[in-house]
């Protein structure tokens, strides 16, 4: 009797594997909802937090278990407007394409000093406390949106993966972008990155998208028609529907998802980027 | 059956927390707690006794040695086991008189010290600490049995609360609710609060008009359990030399011995009222939230008469109740419409995009600033007006002043109070980004200004016609402004035919003529858009013709330095997302 999709244990023998799509087109210069910091930036600290939280869940006292293979890739165009599909991470792990999460632990680009806001116990007032946290990789914003040649790459990627771990939870892909896709239309290539998938379900492909004005965010919807344009539309379309245990926990999180509800975001801003981020690894089954 | 006086010039109940807190020593003295109140409260008796009579009762609270809570009145000696004892009875009938040595300085700097007689009426025994609920029950028992015995009255009883110390879980507001309920008064009954502090280093916040500057939830409860002050005994605390708001409570939080002696003169101030009613020709309020809505902001206004106003800008905000189907309160454009507006308003007044936070100092840069910088810069010389309309379902239309209220005789109010003029606080938990890739909660205060329901649609020409009188009545008293006045339409943009480019030509024909600008909220989809250069992803023809009508946003070229996407010909005209740049907008004009 065939097990249900989506509930295969994460383990060093059944390794997840999540891959991160990053627009670092020129408009991802532009600033994140009403604040003042810059898309690239606040997807940059999303993305560094992200990879931090996972190294650290995935350190143990017998050490860091190796539970998971990871990729940040960016996409962008040069000049002539050739598409640049490379790997965003930084440092002693520039150029690779996925790494364990035990690389990503040992080895970030630099180490920065960031202010972390915190609420104070006694006070109740919000203090700023000087912290280090780990960097993988940079802001970039320059030229095109290539999602094509993004998700064409991200075929081979995952390709590739499924065939040395076929009983393993299906490889998430997260996309994060801030407009449309300047390279044809992406909907074919999602489709054929969705139809990729191991022995426990197909791949999972979510879509997040940034905006620039301060709009109200759509979160995890679950039909097109509220959705304000076209290009919400096509995310939409291309986003897989949440499985069981991802609708759980956004529900949980207070969420009111719809059946149906897929794996995508709006008019994101920070909170809503960084939500989105969690939901997606929470919800794994054994990943927590 | 207790005897209560016969005299019918209102009622002073002191409340004393009894418990073991208050042997901590108070700020700025040497004694305790307890000694403190017990000779700052003997010294008022002795006043009290020399003036216009009034009934008094003492309710200490605590726990017995030996378990079950000690709730009771403490008057002692020969009045031991009364409950109410008239003023007038006090000077023969203290538990005993000690000879006390009042200090004086005289000219020369020598202190001379002069032996007083000093009679004593309350002397506290401290033990655990008892249920404050528990406490004010007793109080609104104790108050129920001197009304029917002394019959209504025109002025309502005086509950001053002296506390030692605040749990963190103490949830006062429901206690005080209790009194609330008393029959046949003009009103609920006066509850003050004095919380005495510990610690000198700690400021102390004295008859705050918000709870925004506590620092705790269970302060924020005191000040919902505390009333606010009436006119008399502002004007008693005013000749104290203690500055008061308007709408201040009466609640002293953190307060030093000094503030505690003032406090408790509001004692003498309400005795020595005549009986007449307080609040003449008004009816009685049951909300303290509705007191503070309506009262006329007689006293602000005197104040702004006096001190030379510097030059202001007005912004008027506009709101279009109307919905096209009455449904699905909470996601309805107009309630989206109502939230943006009270964002808008609450931002004004000198707070971020995201609300304040729970307690002073000013919150830390954050999500919109460039705005709330503005906004401080602005506070003070921006006055706002908030006005609605809407069909009613009779199909009547209707022009509301929402901000200020009608009843309270302004027309604008200044940015600096807006705050003290929300109808409620609202407290919400908020995610922000904690700068390091993760989320915090926060206590977030959000103040209500608007809170109306939805309406039919209505022709927007008598509401234009409003904000023209309004704008022409600013003109006649600030013949010279700091800038143009700016009118903030917040519509769902359905005007059929040519009805709202007649209504905003109203506009025109004033000299100057203000900037009109509008926040859409659509009831179908659209695209967001913010501050557009053309109309041309403008899904409607309505829309587009309101984008026709809205003004540029003034100094384009510099805008553009902060958002790449603005330029010279960009609108003051957003879809379905925040109108962010409102207050930027406005500090422009103030160089302009």
């Amino acid at each position: 009797m065939p097990r249900a999709p989506y509930t295969q244990e994460i383990s060093r023998q059944n390794k997840a594997c999540f891959l991160f799509l990053l627009d670092q087109s020129f408009s991802m210069e532009e600033p994140l909802g009403s604040s003042p910091n810059r898309k690239c930036d606040e997807l940059c600290t999303a993305i560094n937090g992200w990879l931090q939280n996972m190294a650290i869940r995935a350190s143990g006292d017998e050490g860091i278990k190796d539970w998971m293979d990871v990729g940040v890739f960016g996409y962008r165009t040069d000049r002539l407007a050739n598409p640049i599909i490379e790997s965003a991470l930084r440092g002693p792990l520039a150029g690779k394409t996925l790494v364990s999460i035990s690389e990503i632990g040992a080895h970030p680009a630099r180490i920065d000093t960031r202010m972390q806001r915190l609420p104070d116990e006694d006070t109740g007032e919000m203090i700023e406390v000087p912290c280090e946290v780990p960097v993988w990789v940079d802001p970039v914003a320059e030229g095109g949106t290539p999602m094509c040649h993004m998700l064409y790459r991200a075929h081979e990627i995952l390709s590739d993966w499924i065939s040395k771990h076929p009983r393993s939870f299906p490889p998430i892909v997260v996309h994060i972008t801030d407009g449309e896709s300047q390279d044809g239309d992406p909907m074919p290539y999602a489709d054929a990155v969705k139809r990729l998938a191991t022995e426990d379900g197909n791949v999972l492909l979510f879509n997040c998208h940034l905006s620039m004005t301060a709009a109200d965010p759509f979160m995890f919807p679950s039909s097109n028609e509220g959705l304000p344009d076209d290009l919400a539309r096509v995310l939409f379309q291309m986003s897989s529907v949440l499985p069981d245990p991802f609708v759980r926990h956004a529900v949980a999180e207070g969420f009111p998802l719809q059946p149906g509800a897929r794996g995508m975001a709006f008019n994101a801003d920070m909170v809503c980027l960084i939500q989105f981020l969690n939901m997606g690894t929470q919800a794994a089954p054994g990943l927590r | 059956m207790e005897q209560v006086s016969k005299s019918t010039t209102g009622a002073v109940v002191f409340l004393v927390d009894e418990s073991t807190a208050m042997e901590a020593r108070i700020a700025g003295g040497t004694k305790s707690k307890s000694q403190c109140i017990a000779t700052a409260l003997n010294a008022l008796l002795n006043q009290l006794a020399g003036g216009p009579a009034v009934d008094v009762a003492i309710v200490g609270y605590r726990v017995a040695a030996d378990g079950p809570p000690d709730i009771a009145c403490r008057w002692a000696g020969p009045l031991a086991g009364r409950q109410f004892v008239s003023s007038d009875e006090l000077a023969e009938a203290p538990l005993t008189i000690e000879t006390r040595l009042r200090k004086t300085p005289t000219p020369g700097g020598v202190v001379r010290e002069e032996p007083i007689r000093f009679p004593i009426w309350y002397r506290p025994t401290l033990g655990g600490p008892a249920v404050r609920d528990e406490a004010y029950g007793y109080c609104r028992r104790l108050l129920s049995a001197w009304l029917s015995a002394s019959g209504s009255q025109l002025r309502p009883p005086l509950v001053i609360s002296l506390i030692g110390e605040l749990g963190p879980e103490e949830r006062l507001s429901t206690a005080a609710k209790e009194l609330e309920g008393l029959e046949g008064l003009s009103g609920p009954p006066w509850i003050v609060h004095a919380h005495l502090s510990t610690s000198a280093r700690i400021p102390p916040t004295l008859y705050p008009c918000s709870d925004v500057h506590l620092p705790t939830a269970a302060a924020r409860e005191l000040f919902r359990a505390s009333s606010p002050l009436p006119p008399p005994l502002v004007s008693a605390l005013e000749q104290a030399q203690v500055t008061v708001n308007p709408n201040a409570r009466g609640l002293i939080y953190n307060a030093r011995l000094a503030d505690l002696v003032s406090f408790l003169a509001l004692a003498k101030a309400y005795a020595a009222r005549s009986p007449e009613p307080l609040f003449s020709g008004r009816e009685p309020v049951s909300q303290s939230s509705t007191l503070l809505r309506e009262k006329v902001d007689v006293r602000a206004e005197a104040g702004a008469e006096a001190a030379p106003r510097p030059p202001a800008v007005l912004l008027v905000l506009l709101l279009d109740r109307s919905v096209s189907r009455p449904i699905e309160g909470a996601t309805s454009v107009w309630a989206r419409l109502q939230q943006d507006a009270n964002e808008l308003v609450a931002q004004i007044a000198g707070m971020p995009s995201r609300g304040i936070p729970s307690s002073f100092p000013a919150p830390l840069r954050q999500a919109g600033e460039t705005d709330a910088t503005a906004a401080k810069q602005a506070k003070g010389s921006v006055c706002v007006a908030v006005l609605s309309y809407g069909a009613s379902a009779s199909g009547e239309a209707a022009v509301d002043r929402v901000l200020p209220a009608a009843s309270s005789g302004r027309l604008w109010l200044q940015a600096g109070d807006l705050l003290g003029a929300a109808l409620r606080v609202d407290e919400v938990m908020e995610q922000e980004p904690n700068g390091i890739g993760g989320l915090v909660a926060v206590r977030r205060k959000r103040p209500i200004y608007v809170d109306q329901e939805a309406a039919g649609a209505a022709s927007p020409r008598p509401a234009f016609t409003a904000v023209k009188d309004l704008l022409a009545a600013w003109g006649r008293e600030h013949p010279q402004p700091a800038g143009t006045s700016v009118v903030l339409h917040l519509t769902r943009g359905e005007f059929p035919g040519e009805e709202i480019a007649e209504a905003v030509n109203l506009l025109g024909e004033l000299d100057p003529a203000p900037r009109l600008y509008h926040l859409v909220r659509t009831e179908s989809p659209h695209v967001s858009l913010a501050y557009p250069d053309d109309p041309s992803r403008l899904a409607s023809p309505s829309l587009a013709r309101l984008w026709e009508l809205s003004s540029p946003l003034p100094g384009g070229q510099n805008l553009a330095a902060r958002r790449p996407a603005l330029g010279e010909r960009s609108r003051g005209f957003v879809v379905n997302g925040k109108f962010d740049l409102l207050l930027a907008g406005v500090e422009r004009y103030r160089g302009a």
